[in-house]
């Protein structure tokens, strides 16, 4: 049914892109034409118009952002004639015509337009392009270097000079940074791109650092084709107990879900190609080439993110290698003159779609109408409404609006970023230091030397340093800390946040006359008061990375053969502080003669001291490695040998160890045809022995088109054409979410148990484990299929990836359709289901400019199926029943049909066992006619098609002027929306009723009897309408579809000639936000973050970048 | 990786050899961290906590068999569940006329009584599961426990272990029993254990299967438990012959009764009740019970409050009590029952009795309250009333 729309809706979108795109490669085209155009061959006519105009003298220095001198710079004409080259001190000089056009061009960069009018001697800054420049330009870019340098004419000697010397000086680390922009980011070093023949998605520096976010995920959503970025939590909400349960005997046992030890990411789901994060398939987060989930880093501290999605590219994570991987890279050390750069920016947050609570009156008149539909009396009187319209009486009748109360508007969120990097022909260095300050919405009191606020405080550094020990030992040193502070209120965000969603406004008033907080038997405790007055919690986390990186060319035993070994240790400990205490609250009492009594309730609680540790983990890793790369003639072979071990130690766990062997191969003929292919025999230790190593395979194919003849010479406006597929076996071993040791099985120590005789309490018992062993437990396998095509055209200015993927699940974990309860113990889960995942995915992105005009278009799309194959289902009485074959995780539960209208309907409608109807009740569809609404009537809910989202970005930048944009979106996606305080009301709370919010005001009634979109209302619950039979409801399911305005930002350069005055690089100025419009289809609700949660936040941001 | 010069073809042999004497260096560097990496000290294989085994559990080598005790107590505790304030924290008295639940809403107790119990209410006496969870705890032990070689004797000289065994075996046919009555009919599991390959598409067993069943787990149980006379402080609590033999009576007395005597509600099914009715069920019921009685341990106590209050150790011929549970010291009925602003122990008033319960009490003369000549006084309704009254409700006279 909504097949037809979706196609509509992703054939309208890709068109729209595709005809944009096609549109700005015309244009391009049509300015990258006199490139293309051999600079030296020029006319004779062209020659002979030159000789007669006026010669001006044209000389300067080009440098970057940093004032650092660029060399290797290109002048040319306005008909792309070749004219001069900058020097290795960035130094040019020529004599141009009056009123001719130069044009600057160098790889990376903006181009810069310079005007003849009069002599000018001066210096020319160039401005790094926001899109890094194609990879294969870069390559490219390289190779020609020698062949410009056979092609210059005898002026250009000097340059050409200085050329090889750099290029002869040049140490492994200036050529592993180049061979960073040339290259593809793999798992853990770099692969050339025109030999890569996985799926990849990448997002670089400027768009990370952009994103005005305490964390680099925030960055993530509509960047990357494939990756399904939502988010889940406003805020960072640090885990405040231990993940351990205690042993009366044995001690701590733990009850850790995850094999790779706590991960800080609690806001964002993160999810590969479709697959359930909260089953432990999100993508395996590789940071500078060490597994660690750590999420939580500054997004301008972050040079790319790169997302590795087939087989073939991940299969060296062995056993979780079907995860695929979030390869994240900090900045990396530049060889050069010290380059500093400093960025301070502060941003006001907003919370978007705080729900809007009702006011007193509308909230007594609609809890009347509740009990009165329940046959229960009123609560409250026509003097109680009165009261509360008028205000005349604040402290019996009070009319709090928590949200104005208790919030503040705009907290701020305040980065400072500071980065060094330098380096000579032996070593380079980096330092990044780091700092936030991220302000929570509630009001923090200021009567107290110590802070009451939701704050979050972040300090980081990392620094890295490169030797060239000797010209085949290089060592690269990288060290990462990470100091995370978080303060909250004393009594705990999520407390607070499910406080102010159910509290009335009328529940009391926040102060008494005599300024004691208000209060009452049922509320005991003041809302106020636990944002102020309930002391603090202070929770730390700190992190330490250690990585060292030995490389070692053998080159004088066997050419090509290198040797790798690669070391990181790193730890992590959380802990808190709870100093929170409670102020007990008072209702004011007023008697008929006037006298004012004031009732205590709640206890007064004495601020406590408290230390608690709640995590700490150890991580170890240790990989080496040797292999062989050479080439004869046109063939280019790659062997690698691959050993790594990574250790995880967390708290009272006992270590989990993962091990992989493996062997690469890769193989091409002259670039053309490629061949590659990896074996891993990877091992886990928390199988059972025996069970623990499984071989995973992987290969891939890959023809560049663009390499043969006749697309050389036919169509030399086809850099690349690509097409590549990888095929592989991959594993996931997630039996750590499943229980510890659950192929073990055993008897536990219980204690208490039934006392006999006169032991009280009971003596110790023993038990058997409660869930019967899984002894043949494995891991979850992937048959994972990925055909890609790649295309660079026009000059490096367009580029296109695009992918189609077929994975075939098996051995999934899950418990078996046929649990019977009599065999008293509960079933482990067991490598039983079968899934299928597959989609399409596509990315384009044109880049150019005209004169000084830089701009760029970038879109990404993916649309996702997933299917189960099996599921181990029980035998269904209806087709409709039937989960099998639908998506993964397809929603099941009754289909809401319109509200019962008349007494007479409410008699005869179908409806669930025992429940008698009444009027303005849900109307479930009776589905097999059986005239009783019962599991039998459940079916899909929503949308079964599959899911489809997108990202556009693009920008431009002149004269130093920038404008970049994201605009993130989902389609065919569905959200169900049942939160009972604000979607029913009146949730029994305190021993009496809860809040309600505006929405419930379109219940039925009489009146709207034909417009209602919530049953009639009551007080106290329903399950009929809100939980029918423990199910879903299609009533509270909503098109989930969205589109954000994610990001856009505006940066202004100053001038160079004013801020070379000040010695200063560069001087960047900027604005930019965060969520800054929506768009969703289901409106009452963020499409995303579900409250109570901490909601999203629009970020509006300034700040100031200053480069020397 | 392409950085590197491409390979000169020469035939040099010194060159070679070099060449292999430095894979060999490199080979061997790797093959020792590997194996140094992989055959250091590390942890144990299994976890603490999670050690024991089904042998030290029932320890062949253990003739105190502590930790097959120790499971017995973990079965006693399965099977015994605490009775007061069960269901959705209400006596099932609330589901009668003697009694109100204080809920605020309507409590699952009151909508089971009252009709309105539906589909879209959790069943709120759910323990299917945690019996059949029983049934194993108990068969673990009855099928384990003759290899452990338990040197205990019984105060009269018979050997212990059967007793212990015993005492599963009742365990486990009381927990059948609570199973029948909600359900008529269920599975019956034997003395197999049910590991995870095997079929559990198990059919219902009749009603009249299920009680034969019982019945003679009750009568193999009572010859090897210990009797009543032969308790002690430090056996003070297990299971007695005498309640096997009384568990046998009142199962015998359940099926004998209409409900599934004759008024089966589905009377062909032999899951729900028998499917015809037979007089005789009600004679073995009452035989069971003359048994109980003709030990002449047992008679009734004079005085009604002593029958709670007090806790003779070891019971002592001459009481009421056959079977209970054992919880230590609390105050839980007391706080959840007692009503609000009984403060001495914090009352909750979950359950208020109605006054239909008070005025079922007759007088302390024995004469109902409105029966002529009674003397009841409705302006002072709990003078001279019989003194159960008083040890049941809360009156305003009630030691607070």
């Amino acid at each position: 049914m909504h097949k037809p729309y979706l196609i509509n809706r992703f054939c309208l979108c890709f068109t729209a892109v595709a005809a944009t795109l096609f549109y700005l490669c015309c244009c391009g085209q049509l300015s990258a034409q006199p490139t293309a155009r051999p600079a030296n061959q020029p006319t004779s006519a062209a020659m002979a118009a030159t000789s007669t105009e006026l010669q001006l003298s044209i000389s300067g220095t080009v440098v970057d952002a940093y004032s650092k001198p660029l060399s290797n710079v290109k002048l040319f004409d306005k008909r792309g004639k070749l004219l001069t080259k900058t020097n290795i001190e960035g130094a040019f000089a020529l004599d141009a015509t009056l009123g001719e056009n130069i044009y600057f061009r160098l790889l990376g960069y903006n181009q810069y337009k310079l005007k003849v009018t009069k002599a000018f001697t001066g210096t020319i800054r160039l401005q790094q392009s926001f899109l890094p420049p194609a990879k294969l330009a870069l390559a490219a870019n390289d190779t020609n270097a020698t062949h410009n340098m056979v092609q210059v004419t005898p002026e250009d000697t000097s340059s050409l000079v200085v050329l090889q010397e750099a290029v002869t000086d040049a140490t492994i680390q200036a050529k592993e940074q180049a061979e960073a922009e040339t290259g593809i980011q793999g798992l853990y070093g770099i692969i050339p791109a025109y030999r890569f023949l996985g799926s990849v998605a990448t997002t670089t520096q400027n768009e990370l650092s952009y994103t005005p976010a305490p964390q680099f995920t925030y960055a993530l959503p509509g960047r990357l084709a494939g990756l399904n970025v939502n988010q889940t939590e406003g805020f960072y909400m640090p885990s405040l107990t231990q993940p351990t349960s205690v042993d009366f005997f044995v001690g701590n046992i733990p009850t850790n879900e995850s094999g790779a030890g706590p991960s800080d990411n609690n806001q964002f789901d993160i999810a590969l190609r479709g697959h359930n994060s909260s089953l432990g398939q999100s993508p395996v987060v590789i940071i500078d080439g060490i597994q660690r989930e750590i999420y939580s880093l500054d997004p301008s501290e972050i040079a790319s993110v790169t997302v590795l999605k087939d087989a073939l590219s991940t299969i060296l994570l062995g056993q979780n290698s079907s995860r695929g991987a979030l390869i994240v890279q900090t900045l990396a050390p530049k060889s050069g003159p010290p380059r500093l750069s400093f960025t301070a920016q502060t941003g006001w947050q907003q919370s978007l779609k705080m729900p809007k609570p009702l006011s007193a009156a509308t909230y007594a008149y609609l809890l009347n109408e509740a009990l009165l539909n329940d046959g229960k009396n009123p609560a409250y009187t026509e003097a109680d409404f009165t009261a509360f319209k008028d205000g005349s009486d604040p402290y019996g009748h009070p009319d709090v609006n928590w949200y104005d109360a208790i919030l503040k508007d705009n907290p701020m969120i305040t980065r400072y970023n500071l980065n060094v990097t330098g380096g000579g022909k032996k070593a380079s260095y980096l330092v990044d230091l780091g700092y936030l300050n991220q302000d929570g919405m509630f009001k923090g009191s200021d009567a107290h030397t110590y802070s009451t606020a939701l704050i979050q405080k972040r300090y980081t550094i990392n620094s890295k340093i490169h030797f060239a020990v000797n010209k085949d030992f290089d060592l690269g040193l990288n060290l990462i800390g990470r100091i995370m502070d978080n303060n909250q209120p004393g009594i705990g965000t999520l407390t607070v946040l499910n406080n102010l969603l159910s509290t009335p406004n009328n529940a009391y008033p926040i102060y008494n006359p005599d300024g004691s907080f208000g209060g009452t038997t049922n509320y005991s405790n003041n809302l106020m008061a636990q944002v102020m007055e309930s002391g603090y919690l202070a929770q730390q986390e700190r992190d330490i990375l250690v990585n060292l990186d030995m490389r070692y060319k053998l080159d004088r035993w066997l050419p090509g053969w290198w040797v790798r070994l690669n070391g990181n240790v790193s730890v992590q400990s959380a802990s808190f502080t709870d100093r929170s205490k409670q102020d007990p609250v008072f209702q004011l009492i007023v008697d008929a003669k006037g006298d004012t009594t004031y009732n205590r309730f709640g206890s007064t609680v004495n601020q406590h001291n408290d230390f608690y540790t709640t995590s700490w983990a150890r991580y170890w890793y240790a990989s080496a490695s040797t292999g062989l790369d050479t080439t004869f003639g046109q063939n280019q072979v790659g062997l690698k040998l691959f050993y790594d071990q990574k250790q995880t130690l967390f708290n009272y766990d006992l270590p989990t160890v993962l091990t992989n062997y493996a062997f690469q191969g890769n193989y091409n003929y002259a670039k053309k045809y490629f061949v590659e292919g990896a074996l891993n025999y990877s091992g886990y230790n928390r199988y059972q022995k025996g069970h623990r190593y499984g071989l995973f395979y992987a290969g891939g194919l890959g023809w560049d088109i663009a390499q043969e003849h006749f697309i050389k010479e036919n169509a030399g406006w086809i850099n690349q054409l690509k097409l590549r597929g990888t095929y592989g076996k991959t594993g996931n071993a997630n039996v750590d979410q499943y229980g510890y040791y659950i192929w073990n099985q055993h008897f536990e120590n219980v204690n208490l148990t039934y006392p006999i005789g006169s032991q009280y309490p009971g003596p110790q018992g023993v038990e058997q484990g409660s869930t019967l062993a899984n002894v043949n437990a494995t891991w979850e396998k992937a048959y994972k299929l990925d055909l890609g095509l790649d295309i660079d055209l026009f000059n490096h200015h367009l580029q296109g990836s695009f992918d189609y993927y077929h994975e075939k699940y098996t051995d999934i974990m899950q418990l078996r359709g046929k649990s019977i309860a009599l065999i008293g113990l509960d079933y482990p889960a067991e490598n039983i289901g079968q899934a299928l995942y597959k989609g399409w995915e596509g990315t384009l992105t044109y880049q150019n400019s005209a004169g000084n005009f830089s701009y760029y278009l970038s879109g990404n799309v993916a649309l996702q199926y997933t299917k189960v194959l099996f599921m181990d289902e029980q035998q269904q009485a209806f087709s409709w029943n039937r989960h099998t074959g639908l998506p993964v995780g397809q929603r099941f539960g009754l289909i809401a049909d319109g509200f019962i209208q008349t007494e007479q309907q409410a008699a005869t409608y179908p409806t669930i066992t025992g429940y008698t109807l009444r009027v303005g009740d849900v109307k479930y569809k009776d589905l097999n006619s059986d005239g009783v609404i019962d599991q039998f009537d459940a079916t899909a809910l929503g949308k079964t098609g599959p899911m489809f989202y997108y990202g556009l970005s693009g920008g431009f930048s002149i004269k130093g002027l920038e404008l970049n944009f994201l605009i993130q979106g989902v389609q065919n996606r569905d959200i169900y929306v049942d939160n009972l305080i604000m979607d029913a009301g009146f949730q029994g709370q305190n021993g009496g009723y809860g809040q309600a919010y505006q929405r419930i005001q379109n219940r039925w009634t009489p009146e709207t009897a034909q417009s209602a979109i919530y049953p009639a209302l009551n007080a106290g619950g329903n399950g009929y309408n809100y939980n029918p039979l423990f199910l879903s409801s299609s009533l509270f399911l909503h098109n989930g579809d969205y589109l954000r305005l994610k990001n856009i930002g505006l940066a202004y350069t100053l001038p160079a000639q004013w801020t070379h005055r000040l010695k200063v690089g560069s001087v960047k100025v900027f604005v930019n936000a965060l969520n800054l419009w929506t768009w969703a289809a289901y409106d009452q609700v963020d499409p995303e973050i579900s409250l109570p949660a901490y909601p999203i936040q629009k970020v509006i941001n300034t700040g100031i970048n200053i480069k020397l | 990786m392409q950085h590197y010069q491409p390979i000169q073809y020469q035939n040099s042999y010194p060159r070679m050899f070099r060449m292999f004497k430095m894979f060999a260096i490199v080979g061997c560097a790797l093959v020792t961290v590997i194996f140094y990496g992989s055959c250091a000290k590390d942890y144990e294989n299994i976890p603490l906590g999670q050690q024991q085994t089904l042998e030290l559990t029932f320890d062949s080598h253990d003739s105190a068999g502590t930790y097959a005790l120790r499971y017995l107590s973990e079965v006693y505790n399965d099977a015994l569940i605490n009775g007061h304030n069960r269901v959705s924290k209400d006596y099932l008295d609330a589901a009668t006329d003697d009694a109100l639940s204080s809920s605020t809403s309507l409590s699952a107790v009151e909508k089971l009584a009252s009709g309105a119990y539906t589909s879209t209410d959790l069943n709120a006496d759910d323990n299917w599961v945690s019996s059949y969870k029983t049934i194993r705890a108990a068969t673990v032990f009855i099928v384990n426990i003759d290899r452990v070689p338990l040197i205990e004797k019984l105060p009269d000289g018979r050997a212990a272990r059967p007793a212990y065994k015993a005492e599963a075996r009742f365990l486990r046919a009381f927990t059948y029993f609570g199973l029948i009555k909600r359900y008529g009919g269920v599975p019956l599991m034997g003395d197999k254990i049910y590991e995870l390959t095997d079929d559990l598409q198990l059919p219902r067993n009749s009603f009249k299967e299920c009680v034969d069943y019982i019945v003679s787990e009750l009568d193999l149980a009572a010859d090897s438990l210990r009797s009543q006379k032969e308790i002690n402080s430090g056996s003070y609590g297990r299971i007695t012959k005498e309640a096997a033999m009384a568990l046998k009576a009142k199962v015998l007395l359940y099926s004998a009764s209409p409900l599934f005597n004759g008024g089966n509600i589905d009377p062909s099914n032999p899951l729900t009740g028998y499917t015809s009715y037979d007089k005789q069920r009600w004679q073995l019921a009452a035989d069971a019970a003359k048994a109980v009685i003709d030990l002449h341990y047992y008679s009734l106590m004079p005085d009604f409050t002593s029958v709670f209050t007090t806790q003779n150790q070891p019971i002592a011929a001459g009481t009421e009590n056959i079977f209970w549970r054992q919880v230590g010291n609390n105050q839980d009925v007391e706080k959840n029952n007692g009503p609000i602003g009984y403060t001495s122990a914090g009352g909750n008033g979950r359950t208020s009795p109605s006054q239909n319960l008070v005025d079922a009490f007759p007088m302390q003369n024995g004469l109902a309250i409105t029966a002529d000549g009674s003397n009841y006084n409705a302006n002072d309704p709990y003078k001279d009333r019989d003194p159960r009254l008083k040890a049941t409700v809360f009156i305003m006279t009630s030691p607070g």
